[in-house]
């Protein structure tokens, strides 16, 4: 762990990959301030760890962002990482999705990351020091079918990472965009129930390694993490070869997938 | 199976670690040094090569478990199992059966703490204890009072496989000797011979070490990417003839 400050501030720790970097900062005597909807949602992140400490806020609430930033900051000094995990995922055809709901992807992913960060960052930049860890997604260099509006909120956070990384280049604080393939969480589980055709079934793989590589280019000073195997490659074949990637996708979404695979059921 | 009242929460055996990375070391130490180290326990180190005995040093990072997450050192002697082993006649030894002594086991959370010392006996106390993960090696740093005690560095080794394993786990907290069945299995083993750099502070438990001619080679190391463990309840054994040394003036005492 590459982790050398004392108050860690982390957003959706009430699940996912949220609360799994809640428990790993806990677990080195960090002082974990576990930020998400409700309280109660953050007993999992509590659980006989005296160093965790829950506060409820809505990350597309600017008051609620701030006012929780400033208790926490008030109660426990300044805080020296932010984990942004903070995220919703609601797939569909965007032709059938309400404004409403595809507003409020944009809204809670890239709004929760800049409001938080903006909340953070006055400190971390007066301290030369701070940790600013932004949980993207692969979706935030691949577009897909079904994934639009999720794939529109995290391409805004990478963007949003980069341009703050290279603004803070020389300040002392850190910067790394998280690009994950589909991920073995409580958010995956409700994605394939909303919509199994969204990721038609691809195996996620561990918040851990998420995590693990988040760490490793942090400690290498490197931008952008990308866990997973192949997940770098698929980046690159989307860069060189947009047509391609859109055409594999297309044969899964127009192809047999589209009818009724085994007819009928039995009655 | 019991529960436990643990700083006002329930805790109940089997205890499960569901998500832990591990790392440790071995070494041959001389055996009568190693024997003097646990002669609190009552317990003899199982000898090898006749005049050598192993002990292994490690640290654990618990990320998802009933303990709750914590960092966590590791100090122990490979020993024979006591004659009055449960499961044996007395008198008779469980041919090939040996276990590790805890001899120490600081943590860095106090809940683990005190639960570890309540339920098993084990020689927990809380400190700071860092671990970092390299590109090339992972290191364990122990600090009593803010002074470094013990840094384990271990070099990644190569993919290996390593058997599911249960053993028996000896603590001996306050005098009172006791077993506990300690099952674990895990992936992502890596493994390699020697690999370790040890570096010693200057304080009680460095000295502890040094006795036993640390810093010194080690014969293998290790990680586990992903552990699974559980922690049954700890029996008591009464050793024939009763122990009669006292635990040494615990620097398990030096708990901030």
């Amino acid at each position: 762990m590459t982790f050398r400050g004392r108050v860690a501030l982390v957003t959706g720790a009430a699940s996912g990959i949220g609360l799994l970097a809640a428990k790993r900062l806990a677990a080195q005597g960090a002082l974990v301030a576990a930020v998400d909807l409700t309280l109660e949602g953050l007993a999992p992140a509590l659980e006989h760890s005296p160093n965790v400490r829950a506060y409820a806020a809505d990350v597309t609430d600017q008051g609620a962002v701030d006012d929780v930033v400033a208790r926490i900051t008030a109660e426990h000094g300044g805080i020296d990482r932010v984990v942004s995990a903070a995220g919703i995922c609601l797939p569909g055809l965007l032709q059938d999705q309400a404004i409403e709901d595809i507003s409020r992807v944009m809204d809670v992913n890239y709004g929760g990351s800049v409001r938080m960060v903006k909340a953070v960052l006055d400190g971390m930049i007066e301290r030369s020091r701070g940790d600013i860890v932004l949980i993207a997604s692969l979706a935030g260099w691949i577009p897909s079918y079904r994934m639009g509006a999720y794939g529109a909120s995290k391409f805004a956070v990478v963007a949003f990472g980069e341009v703050l990384s290279h603004e803070l280049l020389g300040t002392g604080l850190r910067t790394v965009v998280v690009c994950p393939p589909p991920v073995d969480t409580p958010m995956l589980i409700g994605i394939n129930e909303a919509d199994p055709r969204a990721l038609e079934g691809l195996p996620g793989i561990e918040a851990r390694e998420v995590l693990d590589s988040a760490e490793a280019a942090l400690e290498r000073g490197e931008l952008f993490a990308f866990p997973g195997p192949k997940t770098r490659q698929a980046v690159r074949t989307r860069r060189l070869t947009p047509e391609l990637l859109w055409r594999r996708l297309s044969r899964v979404e127009d192809g047999p997938a589209r009818q009724p695979r085994h007819g009928a059921p039995p009655a | 199976m019991a529960t436990y009242e643990v700083l006002g929460s329930q805790v109940s055996t089997p205890v499960e670690i569901r998500d832990a990375r591990s790392w440790f070391s071995t070494f041959s130490v001389p055996l009568e040094s190693a024997r003097d180290l646990i002669s609190y326990s009552g317990l003899e180190p199982s000898p090898i090569m006749g005049k050598r005995a192993l002990v292994s040093l490690g640290f654990v990072r618990y990320v998802d478990g009933d303990l709750g997450p914590y960092h966590e050192v590791v100090v122990a002697v490979i020993v024979k199992a006591p004659v009055s082993a449960p499961g044996s006649a007395p008198g008779e030894k469980k041919s090939g059966e040996t276990g590790a002594f805890i001899h120490q086991l600081p943590v860095n959370q106090p809940f683990t703490c005190a639960a570890g010392r309540g339920i098993w006996g084990f020689p927990k106390f809380v400190t700071d204890i860092e671990i970092d993960e390299g590109l090339h090696r992972d290191t364990g740093t122990l600090k009593i009072d803010g002074e470094l005690a013990l840094k384990i560095s271990i070099a990644h080794g190569v993919p290996t496989r390593l058997p599911d394993t249960s053993l028996a786990a000896y603590s001996c907290g306050d005098g009172v000797l006791r077993r506990t069945e300690w099952r674990l299995d895990g992936e992502g083993s890596r493994g390699r011979p020697g690999g370790v750099k040890i570096e010693l502070g200057d304080n009680a438990f460095a000295d502890e070490l040094r006795v036993l001619g640390f810093p010194r080679r080690a014969l293998m190391s290790g990680s586990m990417r992903r552990v699974r463990m559980t922690f049954g309840d700890a029996e008591i054994i009464d050793l024939e003839p009763p122990i009669t040394t006292e635990a040494p003036e615990s620097i398990v005492g030096a708990s901030k």
